[in-house]
């Protein structure tokens, strides 16, 4: 093989590598989006079905930081059927293996739990 | 020579020629004015290493070009098969450069296919390259109003996200959706045009050397596509074999920053990516393969251009067409590089303008594209796959030395044949 010949092969593979890389990098990719989660403790029921809370557990979590804050209401997060932050460990036991794995996923930093135990 | 060609040879005997005078005086005026001085004493011919056994040129074009005799020149696939190596202008007894007549020869041809044949012949005249600049700066900030108007401009912000405005402060007026759409644009009417120029000249090859089909069409084109992938062609030319570097490493250069810039205007659209793809980290592969390709095509660029201030002799006359060419090319590239470095340097103004050059050169190029020599791309493919196709070339000094002709149908034995080698 000539040398230039050589050379052409050599500039073919090279222009291959790009092409290649994405196609790796996609295939390394994690096949599910979605974490594993703990499931819940049996014969429980949450506050909100399980789209609503995906999506709104912050905004319901500010929501009654505002009541408990700005208004001094505590009834929901007091008492025997307290609807809290503290009370979403009653079923769903561990944080590390509900909370945090998505939070994780989609690199969400949180400072509640340096303050509310959980 | 074959009992089966008898026929198209009583034919031609019995043409009737046309001779157009226009012609000789193109081909006199855009860089063979030494055409005249051909005296055909075939030293050309017997230098060639290209030249076709049974039609050895040049030697044949100069004669039909001094003739004026247009409609056998067009549909020549030996003009296509020139690698303008200079071996012939370096030979030639009489000084009529060949080698410079073959060129012009085969601008004419492009200008003869070209589909407006006047807009063709305009954007091979020096003053077509102001109007294109300015027209292609005019297109683009036309574009640009026409983006901002229609809120197309926003509708991309808004998908790409913020960080886009402090990268390219230059997003907002020219997104990419708008640079895309503009040279799609135009790239669709090159193709056009080159498609409907590819497809007379192959019927024009047909009906000039109409000969029974050697190979099947699947391994002519393969043995067409192995000839243009390792440009072995180049390497026999004697005079300036050292044109193959430069060719090779603007060929591929080009290849991969058209592949780059393919995947990136894709992006959108590609299924293995997600998010936000440009602009590219300086280690990204896409990014280091088009930083490699765009220095080989200016080293290539730089290389032929010090191959025609050298070799004069050889490397045959710089027209306006070999000027245009090279110097878009090469201003592309540089301004891309100036583009990349000004901005990895934030300096904001600078950049704008180097990235404005950078932008209506493509244009520009892509305005002459088939006009220009680059459209050899698609004729020097055709004439190779006919010349596969229709075993022209078998005679030809190559690596297996002289391949014998086939035997004289009276059986006058082959004065060709070289001894000890099979027929």
């Amino acid at each position: 093989m000539s040398r230039h010949r050589r050379a052409i092969v050599v500039a073919l593979v090279l222009m291959a590598v790009p092409l290649l890389y994405a196609v790796l990098t996609f295939a390394a990719r994690p096949a599910s989006k979605q974490p594993w989660l703990e499931p819940p403790a049996p014969n429980t029921t949450c506050i909100l079905p399980t789209d609503r809370m995906r999506y709104d557990h912050m905004r319901y979590l500010k929501t009654l930081r505002d009541q408990v804050m700005r208004e001094g209401r505590r009834e929901q997060v007091m008492g025997e059927h307290a609807q809290g932050i503290g009370s979403c460990r009653n079923c769903h036991t561990h944080r590390e293996q509900f909370c945090d794995r998505c939070h994780e996923r989609s690199s969400v930093r949180l400072d509640c739990f340096g303050c509310h135990r959980y | 020579m074959g009992a089966s060609q008898q026929p198209a040879e009583a034919a031609h005997t019995h043409e009737r020629l046309a001779p157009d005078r226009a012609l000789l005086g193109r081909v006199l005026a855009s860089g063979g004015e030494d055409l005249r001085k051909c005296m055909q004493c075939a030293t050309c011919s017997a230098v060639c290493e290209l030249a076709d056994g049974q039609n050895p040129g040049p030697r044949k074009e100069m004669l039909w070009a001094q003739w004026g005799l247009r409609d056998r020149l067009m549909g020549d696939p030996d003009l296509w098969l020139c690698h303008q190596c200079g071996d012939c202008t370096r030979r030639c007894p009489r000084g009529a450069r060949p080698g410079d007549v073959m060129a012009a020869l085969r601008r004419e041809c492009v200008i003869h296919y070209s589909t407006p044949r006047a807009f063709g012949r305009w954007a091979n005249r020096p003053a077509s390259l102001l109007w294109m600049v300015l027209g292609t700066a005019a297109l683009i900030a036309a574009a640009a109003g026409v983006w901002q108007w229609s809120g197309l401009a926003a509708a991309e912000l808004s998908f790409t996200g913020a960080r886009q405005r402090t990268v390219f402060p230059f997003w907002t007026r020219l997104p990419h959706g708008l640079l895309a759409t503009v040279f799609a644009l135009l790239i669709a009417l090159d193709v056009a045009v080159l498609v409907s120029g590819a497809h007379r000249f192959w019927r024009d090859l047909g009906a000039s050397h109409l000969q029974a089909a050697l190979p099947k069409p699947a391994s002519s084109l393969r043995a067409a596509f192995r000839r243009i992938l390792w440009h072995d062609d180049f390497g026999r030319c004697t005079s300036s074999h050292s044109r193959r570097t430069p060719h090779l490493l603007v060929l591929y250069g080009m290849l991969a920053l058209w592949l780059t810039s393919l995947w990136v205007v894709t992006a959108r659209w590609n299924p293995l990516l997600e998010g936000l793809v440009y602009p590219f980290g300086f280690w990204n592969p896409w990014k280091m393969m088009a930083n490699l390709a765009g220095l080989a095509m200016s080293a290539g660029i730089v290389l032929m251009v010090a191959e025609r201030w050298e070799r004069r002799e050889t490397a045959g006359a710089t027209t306006y067409a070999d000027f245009a060419l090279l110097g878009s090319l090469l201003l592309i590239v540089l301004s891309g590089f100036a583009t990349e470095l000004l901005h990895f340097l934030r300096m904001e103004p600078l950049r704008f303008a180097a990235y404005a050059v950078h932008l209506i050169a493509i244009g520009v190029l892509l305005w002459m594209l088939p006009y220009s020599k680059l459209a050899h791309v698609v004729y020097r493919t055709l004439a190779l796959i006919h010349a596969e196709r229709t075993g022209r070339g078998q005679l030809r000094v190559g690596e297996g030395g002289l391949r014998p002709p086939q035997p004289i149908a009276g059986g006058l034995g082959d004065p060709l044949r070289v001894p000890g080698e099979q027929g």
